[in-house]
Formats: structure tokens, C-alpha cells, sequence
């Protein structure tokens, strides 16, 4: 008897001696943090143990606008990049190219994210991949240099956490029920923990759904979040064109009883509303037409707010639709929905920035950029985009950002900029009428 | 050793705050010291602000007292760099997030976790002295003995001064071993 997460680590463990030496069976690498892991590696003369469980893309750094990027830090750690990739072998997902995309869009898109595999990625929302029941995690450059070198990392075993999800509500999305996680539960809750997301919520949710909740594991605290294996996970699986060879061992990755898990925790959602974060943590919520709370007066000075204002007061300025957590295609066909004859407000800058080229391409081909268009949004190529504003895609200085996105951070999408992290339906909302509402 | 101590005890200090994403894109580890808690110490012109963040030119702040769930956000390794590089040996936590209590200890630097009320007692006091025993993975503060929660392997590469690539080539065999299976 045993969770999914031990039935996997167990699986992947090479060496136990108070910390685990687990086999890594999907490096994903990105610009931003593989650099100095390459010179790590080279100071030390060994070379990429397996190139070929190593997969990059370029997402963070590179403009989304189709322009040049003028950028000369930045087009450093491209070229560093291309060179260290060509130089090891290791497949690369340039800029423009079909397979291009944000990291955690593009591996289950492409058929790499697969059931019981370990994969790591220097980037906190690698969890991300853990919807198709894997043990996925973020890791630093260090550890991103001894996945190169040996294939392996050394980790301590966490505790398991089975967050049980229940009630119906058609009011509301995934985005929501994290939100909600967060704001009842904090953002340290999951430390020390392997996040289990599972109940009727779960069995009934989409693969984009599952792996917009379990991206958010890391904002919960936890490093890793994941669901069970079901047909759900094998339709996804099979319609991507994936390997489905080890179909008998995934059909085991379910945790087989509840009393496996060191801590439960029920999360009823039947009551909810549309939750919309006011501070600077992503557990700083109020649902939709809800007052915000008494805080520090740092917080309130920072987002311009005071306690006793209604959120949907609030004057949204800039919308921003995209990011691992809400930046795949089933976010643009929903975002479409509430756009179609609608206007973006004439105060209002939205953009809208899809998880990969596959996902660009498709809006193109079935008139959805021409749609957001004609609403007023601007259209990007895929990247991370606003979601950390490493680009040009900074949001302004004391406006009010509707957000998509996992993070709220003072400074995190511009210096002093004030986020909302929110769903894809709020975010267009707030587009159309520039500030929240329930309904369109 | 000599010990200059910085208190900055505020829960849920992420990594965007302690090195913001414009500092995220050069290529070397090196010199991200002066870019450490940014928009803390300087003004959207760039002007310093009054804190005592900016009050460590010479490096001379060495261990830092702060609250819970420190470091959590984003995994840039970039966030260590830059704290060792202002000058920070030991930091001294009521919890850290996972992913930066991993990357500070692979820069072979300290993360001591205590409880809240004793990081109050510590900031109420002052620390008078610090001895670390890594043999025993203890440090003691103004005579007080705290352990430092670390694996075996942990403690070897901090008492060889060796890093974690190191350590795993003794087991190559077993990684090749396994490979054959998979």
C-alpha cells in the first residue's frame, strides 16, 4: 500500500542513506537558469550524461512582440543557450519553431511529460508536469549541473499531503480552486509535503485543469503536486501521440489507500465564488465582489488599496492572459467565449500570450487571433511574457494588473507593479469593463 | 570567526524580492551581491533608500535573522548567490522553502531553522557568539545549542568543502547499474 509519489520514488531510487539518489528521467532546461550549470559542468571537464532524457527551450528572456531582442544581456544567455545545447546534443525548441513554447506547455504537448517518470527543470512550476502522475520539480542551477553530470539528484523524501477536493460548482475554474487552496490554506502550508491533488473535482477535471492546479503546488509551498493516472490522463496521452507502452505500469499509479497519506486535508469548493488576490502572496484573496481585508500597511500602500474596498472597485488597467499556469489552448478557447463581440475597454491594455507555437498557430489558423483582435487585445508569440516580465512585456508602475498568472510578488510583473492573480474568465471580465464583476 | 548579525524578520520572503527577475539574465554567478533585496534598497529612479540594507558596503553583515517560509517563489539559485555574495555565512529561519534551503546549502552555506519565539529572543537580545560544530551539526548561539537539519551527505560535502557532483561519482557503478535495467 502506497501513494502514487512513493510508488514512483521508490521506483526511481538508486541509493537510500538518509537522502535518496533518484534517477532523472526528463531534464528540461531553460535559458535563465542553465547557464552557469553548463560552466559548472565544464569547470569540472564532464560532459551531459544523457542528452537525450535533456530537452531546452528559450522561454523567459525572449520577446513576444515578433521584434528583435535588443537586449544585450539577455541575447547573451540566448546565445550561451544555442551553444551549450549544440555542444552537448540536447534537443532545442528555438524561437519560431513548431516545438517552441514555455517549458511546462510544450513536454506534455509534445508526448515527453509521461505517467511514473521523475522530471526536474530549473523552474519552481515544474510541478506543472505532475498532472499526468509524475514526480515533477523545480531545482536550482547546482542541481540542474548534477542532472547533466550523473543523471541523478540527491533529495529527501517528503511527507504526503492527499488534498481531497469535493462538492460541484459550475461557477468557477480550476484557477479558482488553487486560489481557494491558497487563501484558506497560506503559501507554506505544503513545506516538507508532496502535494496529492484527488476527489470527484479531480476525476472530473481536464489534463489543462489538472495542470493548472498542480502548478501551483510550489505556491502552496510544496515542490511537487501530482493526480492520479485515468483515462482522462491516457485520452490526453494518446491524442498528443505519446508512448503508450508502459500502459500496465501506469494504470498503478494511484494511491491505493487513503490512510496513505500522512496528512489529508478536505477542500470543499460546492460554495465558492471566483477568487481574485489583493496583496502581494498569492494567498492574499477575497472572492469576487468580496471587501478587502485588514493587512500591514506595507501591503495595502504597495497595492494602492485599502481595507473596506470592495475588489471589484478596483480600476484594472492591463490584463494579461497566458503562463504555465493558464496559457493553453483550452484558456484561449474560453477566453474567446467572453471576448467574442465584446470590446476591451478603452483604459485597458490586454494581452494575450499562448503557452507555445502549437497553440499561436492554431488560434491563427481558426480565427481566434483575428477574434481577440478585433476585441482589442494584442496577440503575441509564445513565452513567459508578463507572467515574470524579464521582457519588454513589464506591466506599469502602480496600475492594476489582471492576471493569469502564479505570482503577485511586489515587482514580479514591473517595478511596483499591483497584480491580480485570477482565472481566464475574471481575466476578460476585468478586460471588457475594466474593473471585476461576476458576470459578463 | 566574527559575526555581524542583520535582522530582517518578515515572513514569506520570496526570491523575486531577494534578486528581482532583471538581474536573472546574465550568464556568471558572480557579483549579484549589489543587486540583493533591490527594490528594498532603491527607488524607481535608482535612488538608495534609507535601510539598513544599504548599510553593508564592506560586506560586514554575515548572518541573517528573518521569519518564515524564507525564500519561497521562484527556484533561481541566483537568490543564494546574490545573499552570499552581499556577504551572508548563516541564515536563521523559523522555515525555509524547500527549493532555496537546497540551493543555500549547495553553495555550502547555513540554514539554521528555530523556533518563531526563539528568532524573537535572538532579534531581543542581539547574538553575543556563535560556535558551529559541523561534526556534531550543531551551532551554538549565546550558549544555546541548536541542530542543523542535515543529511550525512550533507555534512560531508560541507566538512570536505566538496560539492554534491563530487560526492555521487562514488556511486557510478549503481547509476550504471540502473541504467541497464531502465
Amino acid at each position: 500500500m502506497a501513494t502514487i509519489f512513493d510508488k514512483i520514488w521508490t521506483k526511481h531510487e538508486i541509493v537510500n542513506d538518509e537522502e535518496s539518489l533518484l534517477y532523472i528521467d526528463l531534464h528540461l532546461i531553460h535559458e535563465v537558469t542553465s547557464p552557469q550549470a553548463f560552466t559548472m559542468l565544464e569547470a569540472k571537464k564532464l560532459k551531459v550524461r544523457r542528452p537525450e532524457r535533456t530537452y531546452a527551450t528559450m522561454d523567459h528572456s525572449i520577446r513576444t512582440d515578433g521584434k528583435k531582442l535588443d537586449d544585450k544581456i539577455a541575447q547573451g544567455q540566448l546565445k550561451a543557450l544555442i551553444k551549450n545545447t549544440s555542444k552537448y546534443d540536447i534537443p532545442l525548441a528555438r524561437q519560431g519553431a513548431k516545438n517552441h513554447g514555455i517549458v511546462h506547455v510544450i513536454a506534455p504537448e509534445q508526448g515527453l511529460t509521461l505517467p511514473g517518470q521523475t522530471i526536474v527543470c530549473g523552474d519552481s512550476h515544474t510541478a506543472t508536469h505532475g498532472a499526468f502522475a509524475c514526480i515533477a520539480f523545480g531545482i536550482g542551477t547546482s542541481e540542474i549541473a548534477h542532472v547533466f553530470a550523473t543523471q541523478t539528484l540527491w533529495q529527501t523524501k517528503p511527507k504526503n499531503m492527499g488534498i481531497q477536493i469535493i462538492g460541484l460548482n459550475n461557477n468557477i475554474s480550476a484557477k479558482d480552486v488553487i486560489l481557494y487552496i491558497l487563501k484558506e490554506y497560506g503559501v507554506s502550508f505544503g513545506q516538507g509535503y508532496a502535494l496529492e491533488f484527488f476527489g470527484k473535482y479531480i476525476d472530473n477535471a481536464s489534463m489543462d485543469e489538472r495542470m493548472t492546479i498542480c502548478n501551483m503546488a510550489i505556491e502552496c509551498g510544496a515542490k511537487y503536486g501530482l493526480c492520479a493516472f485515468d483515462q482522462t490522463t491516457y485520452d490526453y496521452l494518446k491524442q498528443v501521440g505519446a508512448s503508450l507502452k508502459n500502459i500496465e505500469e501506469y494504470q498503478d499509479l494511484h494511491t491505493d489507500y487513503i490512510g496513505d497519506f500522512d496528512k489529508i486535508i478536505e477542500v470543499n469548493i460546492s460554495k465558492i465564488k471566483p477568487v481574485i488576490t489583493w496583496g502581494i502572496n498569492p494567498s492574499q484573496a477575497v472572492f469576487v465582489n468580496e471587501t478587502i481585508p485588514q493587512a500591514d500597511s506595507f501591503t495595502h500602500d504597495y497595492m494602492g488599496l485599502t481595507s473596506g474596498t470592495n475588489i471589484n472597485e478596483v480600476k484594472i488597467t492591463q490584463v494579461f492572459i497566458g503562463s504555465c499556469t493558464n496559457g493553453r489552448l483550452s484558456d484561449f478557447i474560453k477566453a474567446a467565449c467572453f471576448l467574442k463581440g465584446n470590446k476591451v475597454h478603452q483604459d485597458v491594455r490586454c494581452l494575450i500570450v499562448p503557452g507555445s507555437q502549437v497553440i499561436k498557430e492554431y488560434l491563427d489558423d481558426n480565427g481566434y487571433t483575428r477574434l481577440f483582435e478585433e476585441a482589442g487585445c494584442e496577440v503575441r508569440n509564445p513565452g513567459c511574457s508578463a507572467c515574470l516580465a524579464m521582457n519588454n512585456d513589464t506591466m506599469p508602475a502602480n496600475e492594476h494588473v489582471a492576471s493569469t498568472s502564479n505570482r503577485n510578488f511586489e515587482g514580479r510583473q514591473g517595478s511596483l507593479s499591483r497584480t491580480h492573480l485570477c482565472s481566464v474568465e475574471m481575466a476578460c471580465i476585468a478586460a471588457i469593463h475594466g474593473h471585476f464583476q461576476m458576470e459578463v | 570567526m566574527k559575526y555581524k548579525v542583520m535582522n530582517l524578520v518578515y515572513d514569506n520572503i520570496d526570491t523575486d524580492i531577494i534578486i528581482p527577475k532583471q538581474f536573472l539574465k546574465q550568464t556568471s554567478k558572480d557579483g549579484l551581491g549589489k543587486y540583493a533585496f533591490y527594490n528594498w534598497r532603491y527607488d524607481a529612479k535608482g535612488n538608495k533608500k534609507q535601510t539598513i540594507l544599504n548599510e553593508n558596503d564592506d560586506k560586514q553583515y554575515n548572518v541573517l535573522i528573518t521569519g518564515h517560509n524564507f525564500g519561497c517563489g521562484s527556484s533561481r539559485e541566483h537568490a543564494a548567490w546574490a545573499l552570499a555574495d552581499y556577504g551572508f555565512d548563516i541564515i536563521i529561519a523559523s522555515s525555509f522553502s524547500d527549493i532555496f534551503y537546497q540551493n543555500w546549502l549547495n553553495n555550502n552555506k547555513i540554514p539554521l531553522i528555530i523556533a518563531n519565539d526563539e528568532i524573537m529572543n535572538l532579534v531581543a537580545e542581539g547574538i553575543k557568539n556563535i560556535t558551529i560544530n559541523l561534526l556534531k551539526k550543531r551551532i551554538i548561539i549565546n550558549d544555546k545549542c541548536y541542530e542543523i537539519k542535515i543529511s550525512k551527505k550533507r555534512q560531508i560535502c560541507l566538512l570536505e568543502d566538496i560539492d554534491e557532483i563530487d560526492y555521487t561519482t562514488k556511486f557510478t557503478t549503481q547509476i550504471k547499474e540502473y541504467e541497464l535495467l531502465i
